[in-house]
């Protein structure tokens, strides 16, 4: 490259061609804001979910404008003075240091710009956050890898795995909490997202507002407590319940289903979960002599611990995760394990202190450590008893 | 040449064109910042070869819904962990090291970095830290995610501990660099550069290596409590079930992490800033406000960390971070804008180098875009954890940093290697690496907005397409590395020779040979009196040989003084 004279100073500007690039930008913009919405999110199913998506389509329309007017002046710039340049013209280009006027607009509007979203932000984040009168209040609890919900109840503990139903158009106050590591509860439907932690109480405030029903109980049986995630998924209502902080190595499995309903509906569903525990009382008393009822409640307890969430037993609808050791023939291979009394100590031993005995092939650590504090002693001995009792598969 | 020179400078040696540097060096200790910088770029760049195969690992699981194609669990939470690791503090911050360590003394006029010692000792640091990160891989992998948040990475598996360590050393390692980068270039400067005189890669790096003095120390307390929760049954972060906070290590974390994104991006902006000017063939546009603005992203970069947090933090304490956040938008249009008017009108020569600074100008401003609506927090709430962070993050760090470097790589190769690579060749890599990038990319917009969470092996049917969009897009980004390494291997062996100038460009290290002599300058460098003067006599003048007069004020003696440790010439 031949360093030669000094070139001539042309560098015209081309209005004509900014106006119809001005006007292009704007109108595609105005598009995105119209319909940008629709193109990005999901279904919306709360009061919160429009004013959020209304200012998603603000910012991607502003942010559209943005995108073109940079896009065009690099590809254009580079075909224009770099594709169809002279390439026998080895000088180099005029020596525009700066334009101060230009240097201000550019700083003076973003400011502008970014201002405005804010203020407009902040009004969102007040009116979607702020506490509201009669909230219905649901208690969840995330503990790897699975969902639960508690629903206020006089009589019972009404507490359901995976499935959260709420009531339409009233406000909802979520409370909750972690039993072990950090998870987030996001349902995409209701835009809106919380960390669940440990040693905190966190909130989480929405109002549904599009009706979804409950299933068919001829098509799933939602309070059956072995039901598993992958059930729940088969249906084709319902709003996703996802977990998005990283908890370990189901994360990604760790989800369940919003239903929205009626008033009435959540009265029947309350109490279709008063008639579980109810039935859970008969299981309970007649557990004492009977095996059959024993094993119907361990069943339901080894969901309701969220065994099933790793290991594998086809006698309570759990498959193979991949996760934990299965426990299906665990009664015939427990009692085989040396330096335990019996099969009964040994799986008593491995829920308490899950370290005490590893099966090869897996690592310690990967089960929770803390469930001497979450198990109560009757539940224990029923789960136990049921592991421990001959199963047909 | 330099027919003006005042002849101060000490540190001529007679032989010094004949020494040339041995293929050994490499593999041992130099102190030698030319050397050290060629070591930072390769032992960087291999690991940015591994990083890229665990991507392609993730990508290829993501191709299909179903987890457990070919990872799941916990060896699936290990490939993106490790993936991120490796990339972060073993690919893009190293990697500003290399360039920083190799170009940094030529352009300012130094004959080496203020502390040589220090300099080799920084970078020895990397290898065993590198290695005993994939330690990890004998005893169970950190797979907590790069961000490690306790409890969940106080009860993974041993790699974890082993991946505090590596980051530890790390992180000695960047702070040690940035204090050689500070020293060097207020210091070291060669008579006739004051501050306004510096290229403006001087002023990212300046920028940059604050930033890790002031950061990375933060990073060091964080892990070394996550290492007492491990093995010393603490309860910092409550994971003993203890007293604690969970969140102390989220503020901890985060008040280093995200000023380490701005330790990423600077010397990539630094390094388009040269490049666009040079194949512009134009002066940079609003040298002193880009030079400015990278200290008020440096500074509002503190003042940020919390919007990483806009999912647990306390609701109130969520808007004071909004604000600050929203703020740090306009220095950053700033130096876009800057850009756009440097190459307004210029005589753009479409060099390889030039593509990739182009490229990262067209897809950095994506990242721009959605760190906004990111920052704030009604949408931040949404989208937090899910895909759309997959998407803004790698707009800013691939889009950003690795188009940066890649324009950096093929704009200093000629210097380094002394020869050219073909300009065919890179183009190809070039339309592969953008188009892949972008396929890969782009469509975690729309994954996340539309409910994909990330760091999932598993995931709904529903987005399958883009999903697998992404993968394809994936692969077309792996074989574009590809045609890199082999253009920059023929190169070597067989590369056109380059000359000393090849891009005509005004900064110092253009006027040595390729590779430049070993201990840089054979004669006192006169710098340009303005490095992107390009189009004025002055420029015309300066890269036909001649050189302004300067005089020695004092401000220039003391520069000239502080080579004192090189043997007396004159």
């Amino acid at each position: 490259m031949s360093v030669a004279k000094r070139p001539e100073q042309n560098q015209t500007i081309n209005y004509p061609l900014i106006v119809v690039a001005v006007i292009v930008w704007t109108v595609i913009s105005v598009f995105v804001y119209l319909y940008g919405a629709e193109w990005f999110m999901p279904e919306a199913a709360t009061v919160e979910a429009d004013a959020v998506d209304n200012l998603f389509r603000f910012m991607l329309a502003i942010g559209t404008f943005i995108f073109l007017l940079v896009e065009t002046c690099i590809f254009y710039f580079a075909v224009r003075y770099g594709f169809m340049r002279d390439k026998d013209d080895d000088t180099d280009g005029p020596p525009i240091h700066g334009n101060n006027t230009l240097e201000i607009v550019w700083t003076i509007i973003p400011a502008i710009i970014v201002f405005v979203l804010t203020i407009y932000s902040f009004q969102v984040l007040v009116d979607t956050t702020e506490a509201k009168d009669n909230e219905k209040e649901i208690k969840v609890t995330g503990q790897q890898f699975f969902w639960s919900f508690e629903y206020p109840d006089e009589q019972y503990v009404l507490k359901i795995n995976h499935i959260l139903v709420v009531p339409e158009d009233e406000a909802v106050k979520l409370s909750m909490n972690s039993l072990d590591v950090i998870h987030a509860f996001w349902v995409p439907a209701f835009r809106v997202k919380q960390d669940v932690m440990p040693g905190r109480t966190t909130n989480l405030r929405f109002t549904p507002n599009e009706h979804t029903g409950l299933p068919d109980p001829s098509v799933i049986d939602i309070y059956d407590p072995t039901l598993t995630v992958d059930q729940l998924d088969e249906l084709d209502f319902g709003y996703d319940v996802v977990c998005a902080e990283l908890c370990g190595a189901l994360h990604g499995r760790m989800r369940g289903k919003a239903f929205v309903v009626t008033d009435e509906e959540y009265e029947q569903f309350l109490e279709g979960l008063r008639e579980i525990e109810r039935e859970k009382e008969r299981q309970r008393q007649e557990a004492l002599e009977n095996l059959d009822a024993l094993k119907a409640l361990g069943r339901s307890l080894f969901a309701t611990y969220g065994c099933n969430t790793c290991h594998q037993l086809t006698d309570a609808n759990s498959l193979n995760m991949g996760q934990g050791p299965s426990l299906n023939g665990l009664e015939e291979r427990a009692a085989t394990y040396s330096g335990y009394e019996s099969a009964e100590e040994y799986i008593r031993t491995s829920i308490l202190n899950p370290n005490a005995f590893v099966v090869s092939g897996y690592s310690a650590g990967i089960m929770p450590q803390n469930f001497a504090t979450r198990i109560t002693p009757e539940d224990l001995d029923i789960l136990v008893t049921y592991l421990a009792a001959p199963k047909d598969n | 040449m330099a027919t003006n020179a005042v002849g101060v400078y000490e540190g001529t040696h007679e032989h010094a064109a004949e020494e040339r540097t041995t293929w050994w060096e490499y593999l041992t200790w130099s102190t030698d910042h030319k050397v050290i910088g060629i070591q930072y770029g390769v032992t960087a760049f291999l690991f940015f070869l591994f990083g890229g195969t665990l991507a392609l690992l993730i990508r290829t699981e993501l191709y299909n819904p179903a987890a457990g194609d070919f990872f799941e669990g916990a060896t699936y939470n290990s490939l993106f962990t490790m993936h991120a690791t490796v990339m972060i503090f073993l690919f893009i911050i190293p990697m500003g090291g290399a360039f920083a360590n190799y170009i940094i003394p030529l352009q300012i006029g130094a004959a080496d970095m203020a502390f040589p010692w220090l300099n080799a000792f920084a970078f020895w640091l990397i290898p065993p830290a590198g290695f005993i990160l994939l330690l990890g891989y004998a005893v169970g992998p950190a797979e907590a995610g790069w961000t490690a948040y306790p409890p969940l990475s106080a009860i993974s598996p041993d790699g974890q501990t082993l991946w505090i360590v590596a980051v530890h050393l790390l992180g000695l390692s960047s702070i040690l660099g940035a204090v050689n980068f500070v020293v060097t270039i207020v210091n070291l400067r060669a008579p006739g550069m004051g501050y306004w005189q510096m290229p403006l890669l001087c002023w990212a790096i300046l920028a940059t290596a604050l930033l890790q003095i002031l950061a990375t120390p933060f990073l060091a307390g964080g892990i070394t409590m996550l290492l007492f929760e491990r093995i010393a049954g603490t309860s910092f972060f409550q994971s003993g079930g203890g007293e604690g906070d969970v969140l102390l290590w989220q503020n901890v974390f985060w008040f280093y992490s995200h000023p380490a994104v701005y330790i990423m991006v600077l010397p990539a902006m630094g390094i388009l800033s040269e490049v666009l000017s040079v194949f512009s063939r134009k002066p940079i546009f609003g040298y002193r406000a880009i030079a400015m603005s990278s200290f008020g992203i440096a500074f509002f970069g503190f003042l940020v960390w919390a919007h990483h947090m806009f999912s647990s933090l306390n609701p109130t304490l969520r808007i004071p971070f909004m604000v600050t956040s929203m703020i740090i938008a306009v220095p950053t249009g700033i130096k876009i804008f800057s850009w756009l008017g440097t190459i307004w009108a210029g005589k753009i020569r479409l060099q390889p180098a030039m593509l990739f600074g182009l490229g990262f100008l067209s897809m950095f401003v994506i990242g721009g875009i959605s760190g906004v609506m990111l920052a704030s927090v009604p949408v931040d709430v949404h989208m937090h954890d899910t895909y759309f962070v997959v998407a803004h993050l790698h707009f800013v760090l691939f889009g950003g940093s690795v188009f940066g470097i890649y324009a950096g790589l093929y704009f200093w190769w000629p210097k380094v290697t002394g020869r050219m690579m073909s300009a065919f060749w890179g183009r190809v890599h070039f339309a592969f690496t953008y188009v892949g990038f972008f396929l890969t990319f782009f469509p975690m917009h729309f994954l996340g907005a539309s409910g994909m969470p990330r760091r999932v092996g598993w995931y709904a049917e529903e987005f399958t397409d883009l999903n697998r969009l992404a993968t394809i897009g994936s692969m077309i980004l792996g074989f574009s590395t590809l045609i890199f390494i082999v253009n920059a291997a023929y190169s070597l062996l067989l590369g056109r020779k380059a000359g000393n100038n090849p891009w005509q460009s005004l900064t110092l290290e253009w006027t040595v040979t390729s590779p430049p002599p070993k201990h840089n300058f054979l004669e006192q460098p006169i710098p340009a009196v303005d490095p992107y003067g390009y189009g004025t006599e002055e420029a015309y003048a300066y890269l036909r040989g001649e050189r302004p007069q300067i005089t020695l004020e004092g401000g220039a003696h003391r520069h000239a003084d502080s080579l004192a440790d090189e043997p007396a010439g004159d």
